[in-house]
């Protein structure tokens, strides 16, 4: 690595002269590139990943769409005539939503029976349970529960109302006179979460510039870079790939990045006016910043690189929006942001952190080389531990639902013996081989409450299938079981692994299976990618460790460069797997996230400690400089990421709630990381870089 | 084949003299089985299907066996009535088999004399119209009665109404 400093004053001279043209020409250009970008920000979540599901395009081939399900569950004090006829009109009422196709509940359910007053007749009747007074529906339901738990509970005091649609369908409107809560296909991200969103990091932004820097220069600065670099980042993928769908999740890889790379900036020029000209601070904001940060740039392009070759435009999206952010942040900081700050001095900039950083220092100077190898042992023993334990169960990619409900799809010739004792083979396999299932509902289910009724001793046989198709028709019951060419089943869950009785269904061979529900779709497709993803991590991880040992010509800064990315990610699994949390699609961009801004921290404190050392600086002293100038921006820009991170939790999108908390608690880690194992192994590696660049 | 064979007999011998000695045959072939397969059944009943009223356009044949005084039956023929789906799905063969306790042998004669069995049916077993019924019956109306009821004991049907289905490929 190069350490001397270079001159930048010819080139400060020159954004102070054109300080009003940069910015105008920054600003108008971002306006220009924002109109023309016109960018989709009411992506939708579901949409995202299922542009590319291999099940939905399976579904495709069939003609058959995909459906919506709503969970309306509505807590009743007590089940009697009025509390029925209110359940009644909301079944009504639900059902006439434009876009539901069919709800389920008890009050669509029917009693299907023979009248054996006579024992003479062979007529199955079909009463709808809602015709039934609410004593009755207590007792009939009590004394043949299967069919109907899926839709009450058992003291009649919660109703489930299961709602097919053919788009997300909103309950707010309706007048429920009860209290309910509403489980939605959240597929949108709307609007409001996208001002939410962007509220939650304005205000943190500049809440974290006034308590740290006593100003609000900083979160102004801060939110203009962000401001660019998102328009910039964005008009870029779009000219290079043409999508224009913005998906939260690659807008926060961007804000992530892009407040990284300028706290960096912005902290050097912050600290370094103490002597009241404003030049110096411009001037050493750049020149003690341009090569470390301009070093992040193909440690994140090479190891990302691969990732644009991935069979999957998700995959290469989420990889150019990190690669080209961490670019496009790098320009504007090096341009724009000093342009912008040389209109600005600050009075007070004494930094309050800087006495941790001497304490950190101090500490970590003396460490125990013991302990380290311990300490690195043991995470070694945990990353083995991960390692077999994914070889040996996959169950870390568990997706525990309480309550969830899926639809499926079946294509048929004809309703057979033979057919239906393959569709009853599969609900029992499926029972057998899952746990949580609670119920299959399929035409078997119907047509053997049909017998049962016609004849209770005997089994289903052709005569019999026929006549119960034939009340099926008879009923109009046929229309939640079948369309024109495919059967249809519903299987409800209750804590159960969702994503485990997906690949089931994905691999089962009985029959052709086709998932239908959106939020089945959905995981399915997240399941593909999720290997996918893993993989390019793990490569990413190596790829860095190799790019950073080149970059500082040493294998040990190298070695240090994998330990310190990885070592978050293997204690972030290992807390994942204690406190029983999924590996979702979700975490890994999480990972992906942490891994980008990890890498930028070694580079960092590898460069800061380095250089002091290579100019003559003691280990501590060195360490100081380290803390100081490099530790203090990468602390708060892990507060500010953790804290966005976290309020991303109270949003309403159940992905970005989870990439909110999976992000927050792996930022904590990795500044954790960065502040007690990093210095440690830039300590311990000391020697032997320090041999390897002796003169 | 050997169901093949059956219906090919019945046709090649469908006349009512030779009805019952098939009735019989089939009988002693199957008589350690529990119950007929679905083409026996068929096969029975193809023969008599002139003797039925037939109601309904659809391609998918239904033999129904009622007593137009049960109420189970007239509960069936008030459903099919209103439900015109059903009966553009399938074509209902009606079999008029007196359950005893309902004593209905003169209506059954009576509606099948009537000018529209049909409507006349639908009159009574729908619109509960009381109809007159003669004492004195015609031969050929007796032996139509005869001939439902021999294949309905045949096929032990004890309940009414009482449903076979012929399968659309049979």
């Amino acid at each position: 690595m190069y350490y001397h400093t270079p001159d930048t004053s010819r080139y400060i001279r020159f954004i102070r002269r054109f300080r009003m043209l940069i910015i105008t020409v920054f600003i108008a250009l971002s306006a220009f590139a924002f109109n023309f970008l016109k960018p989709e920000l009411i992506s939708s979540d579901t949409v995202f990943w299922l542009s590319e599901s291999k099940q939905l395009e399976k579904n495709h081939k069939q003609s058959y769409s995909a459906t919506y399900l709503g969970h309306l569950h509505v807590d009743i004090p007590e089940f009697n005539t009025q509390s029925k006829h209110s359940l009644q009109a909301l079944q009504t009422e639900l059902e006439h939503i434009e876009g539901v196709e069919r709800v389920e509940s008890l009050f669509s359910a029917y009693m299907i029976f023979n009248d054996r007053t006579s024992d003479e007749s062979a007529l199955v009747k079909a009463l709808p349970i809602a015709q039934m007074p609410p004593e009755k529906i207590i007792s009939f339901v009590k004394t043949l529960p299967d069919p109907y738990r899926p839709f009450v509970n058992n003291n009649f005091h919660r109703f489930h109302f299961i709602i097919h649609a053919k788009t997300p369908i909103q309950v707010d409107h309706l007048n429920i006179p009860y209290e309910y809560t509403y489980s939605e296909p959240q597929v949108e991200a709307k609007l409001s979460h996208y001002l939410w969103y962007i509220g939650i990091i304005i205000l943190v932004v500049m809440g974290m510039s006034y308590l740290v820097f006593k100003n609000f220069i900083a979160g102004f600065a801060a939110i203009s870079v962000t401001v660019i670099t998102l328009i910039w980042t964005f008009t870029l993928i779009y000219l290079l790939i043409g999508t224009k769908e913005i998906h939260i999740a690659m807008s926060l890889m961007v804000v992530s990045i892009a407040i990284g790379h300028y706290l960096y900036f912005y902290y050097r020029w912050h600290v370094s006016q103490f002597k009241n000209d404003p030049n110096r601070a411009l001037e050493k904001s750049i020149n003690r910043n341009l090569l470390p940060a301009f070093w992040t740039l193909p440690v994140l392009l090479i190891s990302l690189g691969s990732l644009l070759f991935a069979d999957s435009p998700i995959v290469t999206m989420m990889s150019l929006s990190l690669m080209l952010s961490s670019i496009v942040a790098y320009a504007v900081s090096i341009v724009f942001l000093p342009a912008l700050l040389s209109y600005f001095s600050v009075s007070s900039p004494k930094i309050y952190l800087a006495r941790t950083c001497y304490w950190f220092a101090n500490q970590e100077v003396h460490y125990n080389p013991k302990l380290l190898r311990k300490f690195m042992f043991f995470s070694l023993l945990i990353l083995l531990f991960i390692g077999v334990r994914l070889y040996i169960s996959p169950n870390l990619f568990a997706r525990d639902v309480s309550y969830e409900t899926m639809t499926l799809k079946v294509p048929f010739k004809e309703i057979d013996l033979e057919m239906l004792q393959k569709i009853e083979t599969f609900e029992n396999d499926l029972k057998s081989h899952n746990s949580g299932i609670v119920k299959v509902n399929s035409i078997n289910t119907i047509l053997k409450q049909l017998n049962l009724a016609n004849a209770p001793k005997n089994p289903l046989d052709e005569q019999r299938l026929l006549q119960a198709l034939f009340f099926l028709e008879l009923y109009d019951l046929e229309k939640s079981y079948m369309d024109q060419d495919s059967l249809n089943i519903t299987i409800t869950l209750k804590n159960a692994d969702q994503s485990a009785i997906i690949r089931y269904l994905e691999s089962y061979k009985g029959l052709p299976i086709y998932l239908t529900d959106i939020n089945s779709l959905s995981q399915s497709s997240k399941m593909e990618k999720m290997l996918l993803l893993i993989s390019s991590l793990v490569s990413a991880l190596l790829i860095i460790a190799l790019v950073m040992g080149i970059i500082f010509r040493s294998v040990a800064i190298g070695w240090v460069g994998f330990a310190a990315n990885a070592i978050p990610i293997i204690w972030f699994v290992l807390f994942m797997i204690l406190f029983k949390f999924e590996l979702t699609i979700e975490a890994l961009i999480a990972m992906t996230i942490s891994v980008g801004l990890t890498s930028d921290t070694i580079i960092h404190f590898g460069y800061k400690y380095f250089r002091s050392r290579y100019f003559g600086r003691t280990r501590k002293h060195a360490l100081e400089i380290m803390f100081f100038y490099a530790a203090v921006p990468a602390i708060i820009s892990a507060t500010v990421l953790m804290i966005v991170f976290a309020l991303l939790i109270f949003t309403q999108l159940q992905s970005l709630q989870l990439i909110g908390a999976y992000g927050a608690v792996l930022m904590f880690i990795s500044l954790l990381s960065d502040l007690f194992i990093l210095p440690v192994l830039l300590l311990s590696v000391d020697k032997a870089k320090m041999t390897t660049n002796a003169h | 084949m050997y169901n093949f064979n059956m219906t090919y007999i019945i046709n090649f011998l469908s006349s009512k003299l030779s009805l019952t000695a098939l009735l019989l045959c089939i009988l002693i072939t199957q008589s350690d089985a529990a119950e007929y397969t679905n083409t026996q059944k068929i096969a029975l009943l193809q023969p008599i299907e002139h003797d039925a009223i037939i109601y309904g356009e659809g391609a998918k044949k239904v033999y129904v066996f009622v007593d137009p005084k049960c109420p189970h039956s007239r509960d069936f023929m008030s459903m099919i009535n209103e439900n015109a789906k059903m009966r553009s799905i399938y074509k209902y063969y009606i079999f008029f088999y007196e359950l005893k306790r309902f004593h209905s042998h003169d209506l059954i004669a009576a509606i099948y004399a009537s000018a529209s069995p049909l409507q006349r049916t639908l009159e009574v077993m729908v619109g509960d119209k009381k109809i007159p019924t003669d004492t004195k019956i015609d031969p050929k109306i007796e032996s139509k009665i005869d001939e439902v009821a021999h294949v309905a004991d045949v096929l032990e049907i004890s309940k009414r109404p009482y449903l076979i289905i012929m399968k659309e490929n049979n």
